[in-house]
């Protein structure tokens, strides 16, 4: 189109994109856990972080995006203290999604001994709290407590950033009473 | 005295003039006849030489020369020819007219060799080389064996003419090898004529492959 | 004490045990020979043990007429390898009344052990001559006996592999036997203190010929590049307890060949000389630790690294040639003490390393290297002591062979600034090669033994490989001991061979002095253990042991199989890659399709092939060149006798015209 139309449409035509106000404004509720998350850390780990190994025991990956949108930069679990490790033996706290397949029932259970004790485990998500629509089929085992013992369970289908987060708290003020 | 020394040069022109006629001759007992003659004289040579130089019994010595190599082995040879029926008329490279040119330059090679060399004499020098190139110019095998005690009668020569006497070692070793040479010979030629139906050499260059 | 009786009583002993094993019966007398030549080499070493320590430099053994009035003597050097020779022979022999029982069917044991004693008594001979005439029959009896040992089990690789051996160790021979000659003006009954003074007397371009003739001549027997060819491809194919043998000791009949002949017989005159054995050996020092690296059968690893070991040792020696050539002669006695103390070194952890690589080539059924794994679990004392073997090999301290190189290189360091700018260009060129190769050699070594025996193991036999036995662990038991006591007792070792200038006593031990730097080897081993030992405590006191929880390794999740582990073509294709001029590897992938309508399903062959450089620059011209010539000549075969004749004659004429 002519340079004056463009300029035309672009100053004086319609609104198409939304307002700041609407998708830049904070979650409080997200933030306050978070806070909490941090005091109760420190106090626990001596002023280190809370290192997580994250097992995927057969999941839709629903609460796969959802931990990696945890990392990302709007949630960003790091400045709470909370920080993904690759090997078991370095983990404190072991999340688990999905049913527990089959085939994955190996994987599950050798990670859960190769984390030294205390080692805390999380059920994320329907399938690895009951076994989800999955729970009688030929694949899988069943729910996660069938093959590892678990302290916390989370559900929801994926649990939302904070559902997770707030599951995460209560886990620590748990541990931390006993 | 004068009569030895001349009866001596006698028997060393004939040695070697029925060596250089032997050359030529086509057939087979023809060129044996001319060996067995050579050798006769070489035996003379033997006697008169040692009367020369003062040595007792050259007789014995003659003897057994004569018995072997003018009598036994032309016969074995001829026996070895007949029976296995090859043909006495041998065949030869080079045309005996030919043949007697190169005798005489070897004749005269042998004249500046033995110049040049004073210990050895004329006689077993020409001898030697006349053998040799006997061994050349024939295609047959009963020439190689001819050829070869030729080239032993040269040696003996140079022994009896430089020492006088001959020692018994030296003479039987000789013997020896002229009649081992006669059996082997005679052997040979009958498997060659047996596998190839002549007595050629020409046949023989296949075996190298 | 009449050390002269026990020397002889040695060799009767050694003799006596190869007619033992000839007329024994088939099947019988085995051990009877083993422990009679074990016995009289341990004699022959506690002899020359014990005239080294009594500090007599010459002890004159025999002069019979029944062999022609040769001198037999033994000096301080011929005493020092005579109880290497001994000590490995000893411990070699101890180790194969098992080891070759392992393999009866294959050998044939009394032939193997006539020809190994017979072996042992050529070295012991070469070893006490002092005149050309006994070295070279000796030399001779020591060739044609490995030759037939190498060939000993027969097969169509080993008859090569010996046949090509036979060829390179007749040609040195011919070369020092021509070298005697010219040196001794044809009379090879004189002894080698006659011969000095002989060759006082000829004019330098023959002396050089002469060195060159002996350079090659022991350079072929010790492995010096271009001349190692054999050395690769007949050590493996031997039996371990012979490759030990021949490794450790053989090449030190030609080290000690090489030394009598250039220090004691022939004047040092010119840098020429010096200049050619220095380039040699570091040429040597290097293509051997590549090829160390790069290989996968574990016995061509031990080969190659003998040829590397040896390279270093005739670099040490052409730097004493130089620079005794310049007139520094206590640089260059400090030099020669390092060489002959690595030699020490190398004789004792060489041969322990070959009878170890026996015994997992025995539990492996092969002797390459990807087969192999796991062994430390299974057969912990022995890996023990290869591991110590292995480390030494490394020139890691305390270990023997460290010492050595501190001493070369501290000299080298200490004297670098009084020398000439043309001799100090090639010392530094010296100290950069030597500190390169020492990095690729604990590389090769470091894959030996972790591919060889950490992780899991690679194949089925291995799996189920079984702790050797008494009689084949101990003598590599022992020797690792020699290597540590070498190592710890360094100078003590160098005041009793004459290099007391190297030591310094001080109140209860002794240092290594090389021109004030001091080290005290005893005391940095000492330290090590004690290290070893507070750790080893700490640990113990301060680890909560009732928390611990044994777990295997973490493996992802998946079980580990002996397939993810490092195999010795992946661990060394970076040196590979690195010197890929010189290695020449040549990769191949063949892929044939499996399904006509399909092309990109496929199954493919990988092949690698390694190629040496000398193989393609200098040998096959030759070969080429060689049979060239020969074609050409055969031509003048047409089977007809008369030309042969007319040959002869032709060839009489010509002698007569030109003699007359």
């Amino acid at each position: 189109m002519s340079f004056p139309k463009l300029l035309n449409r672009l100053f004086l035509g319609p609104r198409v994109t939304e307002k700041q106000e609407s998708f830049l404004k904070t979650d409080e509720e997200f933030e306050t856990v978070g806070a909490e998350l941090k005091s109760i850390v420190i106090n626990l780990y001596g002023g280190r972080s809370l290192r997580i190994r994250a097992v995927d025991g057969g999941s839709t990956n629903a609460e796969e995006i959802e931990l990696t949108a945890l990392n990302n930069a709007y949630y960003d679990i790091d400045r709470f203290g909370l920080s993904f490790v690759a090997s078991p033996r370095h983990a404190d706290m072991v999340w688990v999604t999905g049913p527990v397949t089959r085939n994955l029932e190996r994987a599950v259970r050798t990670t859960y001994e190769a984390a030294p004790e205390p080692c805390i485990v999380v059920a994320i998500g329907d399938g690895a709290c009951t076994g989800g629509i999955w729970k009688d089929s030929y694949a899988v085992v069943g729910a996660l407590d069938k093959v590892i013992p678990v302290h916390i369970k989370i559900p929801g289908d994926p649990p939302t950033p904070t559902q997770i987060l707030r599951g995460v708290l209560n886990a620590l003020k748990q541990s931390s009473s006993k | 005295m004068i009569t030895l020394s001349l009866w001596n040069n006698v028997f060393m022109g004939g040695t070697l003039l029925f060596a250089i006629v032997m050359m030529g001759k086509p057939r087979l007992p023809a060129m044996l006849r001319y060996f067995a003659l050579s050798s006769l004289c070489l035996a003379g040579l033997i006697v008169t030489s040692s009367l020369m130089h003062g040595e007792e019994q050259p007789y014995t010595i003659a003897a057994i020369n004569v018995f072997f190599k003018v009598i036994l082995a032309p016969l074995i040879l001829m026996f070895a020819a007949k029976k296995v029926h090859a043909s006495m008329a041998l065949k030869f490279y080079l045309r005996p007219t030919a043949t007697y040119f190169v005798a005489l330059l070897i004749l005269l090679v042998s004249v500046f060799v033995s110049m040049k060399m004073p210990g050895a004499p004329y006689l077993s020098i020409a001898l030697v080389l006349l053998g040799l190139m006997f061994m050349i110019v024939r295609k047959d095998l009963y020439s190689q064996i001819i050829g070869f005690m030729t080239m032993e009668n040269g040696i003996a020569a140079y022994g009896v003419l430089m020492i006088g006497g001959f020692p018994f070692m030296i003479e039987t070793g000789i013997l020896f090898v002229v009649i081992t040479g006669a059996v082997l010979m005679a052997v040979l030629s009958r498997h060659v004529q047996e596998l190839y139906a002549t007595g050629d050499t020409e046949s023989l260059t296949e075996l190298t492959e | 004490m009449n050390f002269s009786f026990f020397v002889l009583l040695s060799l009767a002993g050694t003799l006596l045990a190869a007619l033992v094993s000839c007329i024994s019966a088939k099947g019988q007398g085995h051990r009877a020979v083993m422990t009679l030549l074990a016995l009289s080499t341990g004699l022959g070493a506690i002899a020359s043990a014990v005239f080294l320590l009594s500090g007599q430099s010459q002890l004159a053994i025999s002069q019979s007429v029944w062999f022609f009035s040769t001198p037999f003597a033994l000096s301080t050097l011929s005493a020092l390898f005579f109880f290497l020779l001994n000590t490995v022979a000893c411990l070699a022999s101890v180790y194969a009344i098992k080891y070759v029982e392992q393999y009866a069917e294959i050998y044939n044991v009394r032939v193997l052990d006539g020809l190994m004693a017979i072996f042992v008594l050529g070295m012991q001979g070469v070893l006490l001559s002092s005149a050309p005439f006994g070295f070279l029959v000796f030399w001779e009896v020591m060739s044609i006996s490995s030759f037939f040992l190498v060939m000993a089990d027969k097969q169509a690789a080993s008859v090569r592999a010996a046949l090509f051996y036979l060829i390179m160790t007749h040609l040195g021979a011919g070369a020092i036997l021509a070298g005697f000659l010219i040196l001794s003006g044809s009379s090879i009954f004189e002894p080698f203190t006659r011969l000095a003074v002989l060759a006082q007397s000829l004019p330098p371009q023959t002396l050089f010929g002469v060195f060159l003739l002996f350079l090659f001549g022991f350079g072929s027997k010790a492995g010096l590049v271009p001349f190692h060819v054999w050395l690769p491809e007949a050590h493996p194919q031997a039996p371990s307890h012979i490759s030990a043998l021949m490794s450790g000791v053989m090449l030190k009949m030609a080290l000690y060949g090489f030394l009598v002949m250039t220090f004691s017989v022939l004047p040092i005159r010119s840098s020429t000389e010096a200049l050619i054995v220095i380039a040699l050996g570091l040429l040597s020092a290097v293509y051997g630790v590549i090829y160390a690296v790069i290989e996968r059968d574990v016995k061509r690893v031990l080969a190659f690294s003998s040829i590397e070991n040896m390279g270093i040792i005739f670099t040490m020696i052409g730097v004493a040639m130089l620079v005794k050539s310049q007139g520094m002669d206590t640089f260059a006695h400090v030099a020669i003490g390092a060489a002959l103390l690595f030699a020490i070194a190398h004789a004792f952890f060489k041969s322990g390393l070959f009878m170890g690589a026996g015994v997992m080539v025995h539990a492996a059924h092969s002797r390459s290297l990807e087969v192999m794994g796991g062994f430390s679990k299974r057969m912990p004392v022995f890996s023990g002591s290869m591991l110590i073997l292995a480390l030494a090999a490394a020139a890691l301290p305390p270990f023997s062979a460290f010492m050595a190189e501190w001493t070369f290189i501290q000299n080298l360091v200490a004297n670098l600034s009084q020398m000439s700018p043309f001799i100090q260009g090639v010392l530094v060129l010296v100290l950069v090669t030597m500190a390169l190769v020492g990095g690729l050699a604990l590389f090769a070594m470091i894959k030996l033994f972790g591919i060889g025996f950490l992780a899991e193991p690679r194949s089925e036999h291995a799996a189920h490989a079984k702790a050797p036995d008494a009689l084949i662990a101990v003598p590599i038991f022992a020797l690792a001991a020699l290597t540590i006591f070498v190592g710890a007792c360094a100078p003590w070792i160098l005041s009793i061979i004459g290099f007391a200038d190297l030591t310094s006593f001080e109140t209860w031990h002794t240092n290594l002095v090389v021109a004030e730097a001091t080290l005290n080897p005893l005391v940095l081993f000492d330290v090590l253990i004690a290290l070893f030992l507070v750790v080893f405590v700490a640990r113990r006191l301060l680890s909560n042991k009732k928390h611990e929880r044994p777990y295997h390794t973490w493996d992802c999740g998946q079980p580990i199989t002996s397939g993810m582990e490092y195999t010795a073509t992946a661990f060394s294709s970076p040196i590979r890659f690195f010197f890929r001029m010189i290695t020449r590897t040549k990769k191949n992938v063949i892929a044939t399709p499996v399904l006509a309508s399909n092309p990109w399903i496929a199954s493919r062959i990988f092949s690698l092939d390694l190629r040496q450089i000398w193989y393609d620059v200098l040998y096959v011209p030759i070969q080429h060149a060689c049979l060239w010539t020969s074609t050409q000549v055969r031509k003048l075969q047409n089977g007809v006798i008369q030309f042969y004749i007319a040959l002869i004659f032709i060839a009489l004429v010509v002698t007569l015209t030109i003699a007359l």
